[in-house]
């Protein structure tokens, strides 16, 4: 694909001893994050996605293992001061470039809250990686174990706005969401569906088959 | 250098005119390649997203619906489907006219706390978490139902 550089963010990492100060400025092909309500402007970040250099990404890797701030900004968001917070984990790996001796090095970082999904569930709030009805609602169904069809998608997805419960997340290079309930209340409404014939189980008895969803599916891809 | 320090002092400096008397001529040179030293990110953004970094977030990332596809060699017996419904395997629509449902199992985390008071009245609190299976029923007509290894107060 062409023009990435449109797509990409950076991320900023400052710090500062007694005697140096090292800043590293990377290339940010995705993150998620939860915008906090304090000023001045500061996220919670749950996905951090960067690329660089050997040394660049042990430096962030251990940046995110102590817990620090870092600074990013992409399209359309503006330098927002994040952090991953404790328990944080990280998964690396690289990328071998056509014309480069040295491969690049890949790191994810995930706050603790993001990569235990039982979490989420327990806290009435689910953070998801993309907006996609049929992701949202396949990924609900998953993390609370609810009953239903690949079909229902788009009625969950008026479900969830006609209850305020869906919100947008701070995203580059994905439309991360915020979904909002407990397992009860999408059971309340899927009763209410089903009642309501706004929706109906399927004819056929057997097993319900849901489509694979991949990484590409979720994250914005160039037009 | 010294020539020009020395006419800094000179008093009889000529006056600059509009037009230049002397022309010094930029040289041609060949056309110029311009070469990126840095990260090319469109090759970079095609191989990201098969990196081992992503292979492993993915299944944070991602829904994981079993699908079980197959015919056993031979027929299942209760214990076979009891188990491939409590790992999941066997989600689908069951039953038929007011008893037809969709069910779901899962297994859950469940976490008992209790209190113990010492003699010297020292509490001891106690939490103890295992992992049980949880069923979730949809019916036809719109009731739900979630069954785990707890009692309901009906029963």
């Amino acid at each position: 694909m062409k023009n990435a550089h449109l797509r990409f963010g950076w991320l900023m990492y400052v710090k500062s001893t007694e005697k140096t100060t090292t800043s590293i400025r990377l290339p940010l092909d995705r993150f998620i994050g939860e915008m906090l309500p304090d000023p001045p402007r500061q996220a919670k970040a749950h996905f951090i996605s960067v690329i660089g250099g050997d040394t660049q990404i042990s430096a962030i890797s251990a940046a995110i293992s102590m817990g620090d701030r870092f600074m990013i900004e992409g399209p359309e968001v503006p330098p927002t001061r994040v952090c991953l917070e404790r328990s944080a984990q990280c998964f690396k790996g690289s990328l071998q470039l056509r014309e480069r001796k040295k491969p690049l090095r890949h790191l994810i970082g995930l706050s603790e809250e993001f990569a235990s999904g039982s979490v989420s569930a327990n806290s009435g709030k689910t953070l998801l990686g993309a907006a996609n009805k049929q992701f949202v609602w396949a990924s609900i169904a998953h993390i609370y174990g609810i009953p239903g069809v690949p079909e229902w998608a788009d009625w969950f997805a008026d479900e969830l706005k006609a209850h305020r419960a869906i919100g947008r997340a701070l995203g580059v290079g994905c439309d991360p969401v915020v979904v909002k309930g407990e397992k009860e209340q999408f059971l309340d409404w899927l009763s209410w569906g089903i009642e309501s014939d706004a929706i109906s189980l399927p004819a056929q008895t057997g097993p319900i088959r849901w489509p694979n969803v991949s990484l590409k599916d979720i994250f914005l891809q160039a037009e | 250098m010294r020539w020009l320090e020395t006419l800094a002092w000179k008093p009889d400096l000529e006056t600059l005119t509009d037009t230049s008397t002397l022309r010094y001529e930029v040289p041609s040179s060949g056309p110029v390649v311009l070469t990126n030293t840095g990260i090319p990110l469109d090759e970079v953004e095609d191989l990201l997203l098969d990196s081992a970094a992503y292979r492993q977030a993915s299944r944070i990332l991602l829904p994981k619906q079993r699908d079980v596809r197959g015919r056993p060699l031979t027929p299942l017996h209760g214990g076979h489907v009891g188990l491939l419904c409590t790992a999941g395997m066997l989600n689908g629509v069951f039953g038929e006219g007011e008893n037809r449902h969709i069910a779901h199992w899962r297994s859950v985390k469940f976490t008992d706390h209790w209190e113990e008071e010492e003699e010297d009245g020292t509490k001891i609190l106690h939490d103890r978490e295992r992992f049980s299976h949880e069923l979730t029923l949809v019916y036809a007509n719109g009731k739900t139902q979630i069954l785990t290894h707890e009692k309901t107060e009906s029963e």
